[in-house]
């Protein structure tokens, strides 16, 4: 089945009079269930490619249908609501919000349904447990190493238990340890929670971890099996 | 309310920014309440029954020039007078010009009658004060302050009328204003400027409250083509007169809280583009999250809210704490009366407060919640 289905894809930025086409007519289906990494060099349009599925970018052409819903329509509120019930996102860094504990952050996206407070606490703490920090639960981030603060931000991305989980180079700031526990911990939700992931990395150790890698190349998705 | 929390923590993230301009806000609405209460004060004197009854008789020129003494029988005459006292402003100082409070020459044998709501303390002292020809009363706030007793002499020299009162104190007297100023005989002054005849302005006592406008009119117009008209107003309308010769008080007051008040938006949107601009990464991170450009607006004027109004809240009630605590009646020498904050100017502070939060904030938070999130993430390394 599939779960993202990407058609004739392209994004085009324009800066004053110039125009860059960060991708061009891109077309990919990601199976439901699947773990694919985007690799490429920088500028290829991997992230690009990235932010259109999660709705926090819109194409200049093409459409891209995920678990049914054309999300090319919607309307600005209509995309964060389908976001906060569809789409799982873990930036590269900067991923949390300082203030808040590692509790209030992974229950930030809970605070839009209507669950209750015993019910939030509940996925909140399963969601913790789930990347083995429930002990740091009262942490800020600031008292959190890079590959925690990276773990909980894991946790607030399935705590709504979203269909997609998207990765921006989630791997990118972190040392070689940490690196492979939170890799560790996005291949086991996906093989034992079937959670449908794609990830962008430069790394190609990392990239092992997906059942599927495509490259991109100055804005082209290259075949599969081809690499730059 | 589950974004209660989330609200304080980022209002307080920059404790030192916050508390600053909590601070400024704070101390602008503490100015602001001064300035209305010294207003409501000026404009709107505590009323009594007896007050009620008066109207004060003046020159129609202005306060500085007098009328002739005679105009007191004259007035007396008017139907629906019921009594007059001559009430001479004195303009004197007791040893040291910084030792300033309000000084009366009035008809001795009149003055307890008119203000009724004077209370000398004892008919003994009231006796005295009547009879003795430099006889005064003396305010008990101003006898605490002067540490004066019945019987002492107290000499005032007047930068009016370039002349010393030499009195002594007959009674203390309380109420109805009366606590912070001093009465001696008008006929005394009289005689001091060598029977010269004249009085700044009269006070006058109706039989009725219903009276009062149809007493003005007949007074005014009784003197009207006289070499000294007459101006008879309510006797808030004449202590408004009374401070309007500083100046148009109303205008200034308001002229200078305007500027204040403009003075904190600005000051408050500064901060609260300075915190919302170093957001714009965590704005991209809540709207990923599905946090729609109105809720995170809405939560980044909430926080402006939550300051602003510590600060109005704040500075509205350290306002009336502190005057509530403070002898205003005193420090102006007897002049403002009824120097409180009212719990209506501290819920206007607050109302200010809110305005000025959804002033300062609106702009940029509207501005911050529409950034493409694809935007705000590529900015927020910047």
């Amino acid at each position: 089945m599939v779960a993202v289905e990407i058609r004739n894809v392209s994004k085009i930025f324009k800066k004053e009079a110039q125009e860059v086409v960060a991708l061009q007519d891109a077309s990919l289906d990601i199976e439901a269930g699947g773990f694919l990494c985007l690799m490429g060099p920088s500028g290829s349009g991997k992230s690009t490619l990235l932010n259109l599925i999660a709705g926090i970018d819109r194409p200049s052409g093409g459409r891209i249908v995920i678990n049914g819903d054309n999300i090319a329509g919607m309307s600005e509120s209509q995309l964060a609501t389908w976001r906060n019930h569809t789409i799982g996102f873990i930036f590269q860094t900067f991923n949390l919000i300082p203030v808040l504990t590692a509790f209030e952050n992974v229950e930030l996206p809970l605070l839009l349904t209507k669950l209750t407070r015993t019910e939030r606490k509940e996925h909140v703490d399963t969601a913790l447990a789930l990347v083995g920090l429930k002990d740091r639960m009262r942490h800020y981030p600031r008292q959190l190493s890079g590959g925690q603060e990276q773990r909980v931000a894991i946790a607030r991305a399935i705590v709504t238990d979203p269909l997609l989980l998207l990765a921006d180079e989630p791997t990118g700031d972190l040392d070689a340890h940490s690196a492979d526990e939170v890799l560790a911990i996005l291949e086991k939700l996906n093989k034992e929670f079937s959670k449908t992931v794609v990830m962008v990395t430069h790394d190609p150790r990392a990239a092992r971890h997906a059942t599927v890698t495509r490259h991109l190349d100055k804005g082209v998705l290259l075949p599969e099996g081809v690499s730059a | 309310m589950k974004f209660l929390r989330i609200i304080f923590r980022n209002a307080f993230r920059n404790k030192r920014r916050t508390i600053l301009t909590i601070l400024s806000i704070g101390m602008s609405l503490f100015l602001i309440s001064t300035l209305r209460t010294l207003l409501t004060s000026l404009e709107s004197p505590p009323l009594t029954p007896e007050s009620a009854k008066r109207v004060v008789t003046r020159h129609q020129t202005s306060l500085g020039a007098m009328m002739p003494v005679s105009y007191r029988e004259k007035i007396k005459s008017v139907p629906g007078v019921d009594d007059v006292t001559a009430t001479q402003w004195f303009g004197g100082v007791y040893k040291d010009p910084s030792f300033f409070f309000a000084q009366f020459a009035v008809d001795a044998d009149r003055f307890l009658e008119i203000y009724a709501e004077a209370r000398v303390q004892s008919p003994d002292q009231a006796g005295c004060f009547k009879r003795e020809r430099t006889g005064a009363l003396a305010g008990v706030k101003l006898a605490k302050r002067f540490d004066w007793k019945v019987g002492d002499t107290v000499t005032i020299d007047s930068q009016i009328f370039s002349v010393k009162a030499e009195t002594r104190i007959c009674g203390l007297v309380d109420g109805g204003g009366s606590e912070a100023t001093y009465y001696f005989h008008y006929d005394y002054f009289n005689e001091l400027l060598n029977n010269a005849g004249v009085a700044g302005t009269f006070t006058v006592k109706a039989k009725s409250p219903d009276d009062l406008t149809a007493i003005s009119t007949a007074i005014d117009d009784m003197f009207r083509n006289s070499t000294a008209p007459t101006k008879t107003e309510t006797e808030s309308a004449f202590i408004l007169g009374f401070a309007s010769m500083w100046g148009d008080v109303r205008t200034l007051i308001v002229s200078i809280s305007t500027i204040v008040l403009f003075t904190v938006v600005l000051v408050a949107a500064n901060t609260m583009a300075m915190s919302i601009r170093e957001r714009t990464g965590e704005i991209a991170i809540l709207k990923t999250l599905g946090f729609s450009p109105g809720s995170v607006l809405s939560m980044m004027v909430a926080e402006s809210v939550v300051i602003a109004a510590s600060g109005g809240l704040g500075g509205a009630l350290a306002a009336k704490f502190i005057f509530g605590s403070v002898d205003m009646q005193m420090l102006s020498g007897g002049f403002l009366q009824g120097f409180f904050v009212q719990w209506s100017t501290v819920l206007m502070s607050l109302g200010i407060a809110l305005i000025v939060a959804l002033t300062s904030t609106t702009f940029p938070a509207w501005s911050a919640s529409r950034i493409p999130i694809a935007e705000a993430v590529r900015r927020r390394g910047e």
